[in-house]
């Protein structure tokens, strides 16, 4: 991202394994956090220490200083569910059957790839729109 | 003749299916986002965490 500031958004869609256990309130978690400003900080700490599990994901809002009782019970209310799902459904009708799943101005690039394959559809990407 | 027949079919379906994914289209819509609104670059990710 720091290599093309200014040029480059992310935008992170959710896509859990509907078998796996924490998959689905992981994502909840992270848009749990969303409302309450802080995504990327819990989507950071989930990646840095990959527990996952109910308890975990209380403990990383207690550690971002999120309001933690709104948080819990948002998400044993399973509040977010809905936004999950629905970006479940949009990859299902985009036929991503594979996380990740990359969409790079429109170019779809699957599973974990070196850093040099993003740059280089990256740099293409860049290329086209300056000639735009 | 009829493999030859069968392959080139096949070809041609997984050709169609690459090009038709190289312009795939994906609303952002309230989805968390990284870099500046206007950025020429858009890179989608479709992630689990566990």
């Amino acid at each position: 991202m720091q290599e093309y500031a200014g040029r480059l958004k992310l935008v992170l869609k959710h896509y859990p394994y509907r078998y796996r256990d924490y998959s689905s309130i992981a994502a909840q978690a992270t848009e749990a956090a969303k409302v309450q400003g802080k995504f990327w900080e819990m989507h950071d700490l989930m990646m840095e220490h990959k527990k996952l599990d109910r308890d975990s994901l209380i403990g990383y809002a207690q550690e971002l200083g999120l309001d933690v009782p709104r948080f819990q019970r948002e998400l044993d209310g399973k509040v977010y569910l809905p936004i999950v799902d629905a970006d479940v459904a949009l990859a299902k009708k985009l036929n991503f059957f594979q996380t990740p799943t990359f969409v790079i101005n429109g170019q779809v690039l699957v599973g974990e790839r070196p850093i040099e394959k993003f740059r280089e559809l990256i740099d293409k990407a860049l290329a086209k729109v300056e000639q735009q | 003749m009829k493999k030859i027949l069968i392959f080139l079919l096949l070809f041609l379906g997984t050709l169609t299916q690459a090009l038709a994914r190289d312009s795939v289209i994906v609303p952002i819509g309230n989805s968390a986002t990284l870099g500046p609104t206007n950025a020429p670059v858009v890179m989608f990710e479709f992630l689990d965490f566990q």
